[in-house]
């Protein structure tokens, strides 16, 4: 009985830390895109949706504590994530700020998120309806797509931080073409 | 594996699974392939954009300074080819006097000598009005437009006339004397090329905006030939036109008239009040 009692106890406190995790990890993506973003109406939005996010998690968390993993919060995370994912890029092509989109540390952080929420979509948004022998047969999508997303994380942290924007192509000038400063000026 | 795992399995979500993944990541891929394509596409056509502006201002700039020149020209021609030989001549006269006791020769020689420098100073003096018109100066736009006019009417080659409708208030003198240069200089155009037997300039007022327009019956210019000309290396005097505008972001319009029998050219200027200009 004793045993019964700590096992419910571990898994709620496994899904608390899942739904925590969820949330954690759905600020911190929706931060980013948030301050990569012109202000406007796509920063709005974010702002709007995301204390809205909180509410719905707070919201399954007590609805459905029984279950083993918050599937119905993952899944609107990774919509969201997508939708805020497609604000970056729309902003991208409407006022592109580098001369090579891929040049810029953000545009990889935001193809991981991307990559890996529409990659573990369909794994989470089923994970219910699956049987525990299949979903951890199938939760190499998911590993699949963590070490995607870490690899594409890795690629954005070597990136330079200042990119070659379109201004600053056209203010390079060659030193060589003009002299050096004076050694001592006084 | 993954394929493998599909194979060995019958179920219906599995199958949604795999191929849903395999979707979508195939549609993110495709998305970012396009994001990195569209974008380089929209960046050319910026840069472009930039080089096709940058040509221009160059083009502008480069007219700007070639008809500075010219009128720097003009005045050093005006000064050494006329008051030059002038003064020198006074001088003769003058010296002819320390020469020539004789009283009556004397007094005759002086009374020359005046001539000749009342006729410098008068020289100076349309040398300095070419430059900048007492008139603008003094009386404003108005005032200097028909001032411009008389003496084109009075020539006789062209009727030249203008009316203000609305121009109780004056612009600031910088304002005035841009518009001023530009009316020059279509008049010059005009009086050039056009063979026209008038010029009519009516001004009015429309919200926040300023609006000459100036009609002729001349050979004239449409706009598409205006920024045909402006684009071109020739056309100084219109693309000295468009810089003094841009200035005054304003703009200019150049149209045939319905009834085919005259040209118009419109000129647009935002009212900016004078404190404004002068900070």
């Amino acid at each position: 009985m004793g045993g019964m009692s700590d096992d419910t106890s571990n898994s709620f406190l496994i899904y608390l830390m899942l739904s925590l995790f969820t949330l954690f990890e759905y600020l911190c993506f929706a931060a980013f895109i948030f301050f990569n973003l012109p202000k406007g109406t796509l920063r709005k939005i974010i702002l709007i949706a995301s204390p809205v996010f909180v509410v719905y998690t707070v919201f399954e968390y007590f609805r459905t504590q029984d279950s083993s993993i918050d599937s119905m919060t993952i899944t609107v995370e990774n919509i969201l994530l997508i939708i805020f994912c497609m604000f970056y890029f729309f902003k991208e092509i409407s006022q592109p700020q580098s001369v090579f989109i891929y040049s810029s540390y953000a545009f990889w952080v935001i193809v991981s998120i991307l990559i890996y929420s529409t990659g573990t979509f369909f794994y989470f948004a089923y994970s219910d309806n699956l049987s525990d022998d299949d979903w951890h047969k199938w939760s190499i999508i998911n590993h699949i797509f963590t070490i995607i997303k870490n690899i594409l994380f890795g690629i954005a942290v070597i990136m330079p931080k200042k990119v070659n924007t379109l201004q600053s192509q056209e203010k390079q000038y060659p030193d060589q073409l003009f002299d050096p400063p004076p050694l001592n000026p006084l | 594996m993954l394929f493998l795992q599909i194979s060995s399995t019958d179920s219906p979500v599995s199958l949604v699974l795999f191929f849903g993944t395999v979707g979508m990541l195939a549609l993110t891929i495709g998305l970012i392939v396009f994001i990195i394509f569209h974008q380089r596409k929209v960046i050319r056509y910026q840069l472009q954009l930039q080089r096709m502006e940058q040509e221009q201002q160059k083009m502008l700039l480069n007219a700007s300074i070639r008809l500075q020149e010219e009128e720097r020209q003009r005045i050093a021609a005006d000064l050494h080819d006329d008051a030059g030989p002038l003064l020198a001549t006074a001088r003769l006269y003058l010296n002819e006097n320390l020469v020539n006791q004789d009283k009556t020769t004397q007094l005759q020689s002086i009374y020359n000598a005046k001539q000749i420098i009342d006729d410098t100073i008068q020289l100076i003096r349309n040398i300095s009005h070419s430059l900048m018109p007492p008139t603008l100066k003094n009386f404003g736009l108005e005032s200097a437009v028909n001032d411009l006019f008389q003496k084109i009417s009075g020539s006789g080659s062209m009727n030249a006339s203008c009316r203000f409708h609305d121009y109780r208030d004056r612009l600031h003198p910088d304002q005035e004397l841009i518009i001023f240069r530009v009316i020059q200089e279509l008049v010059n155009n005009i009086l050039k090329h056009s063979n026209a037997s008038f010029i009519h300039v009516t001004q009015n007022l429309g919200g926040t905006k300023l609006y000459i327009r100036m009609h002729h019956d001349g050979k004239g210019i449409t706009q598409s030939d205006f920024e045909k000309l402006n684009k071109s290396n020739v056309g100084l005097g219109l693309k000295n036109i468009q810089s003094r505008l841009k200035l005054l972001q304003g703009r200019i319009y150049f149209e045939k008239d319905m009834s085919q029998t005259y040209y118009k050219v419109t000129i647009e200027i935002p009212r900016v009040e004078e404190e404004v200009v002068a900070e």
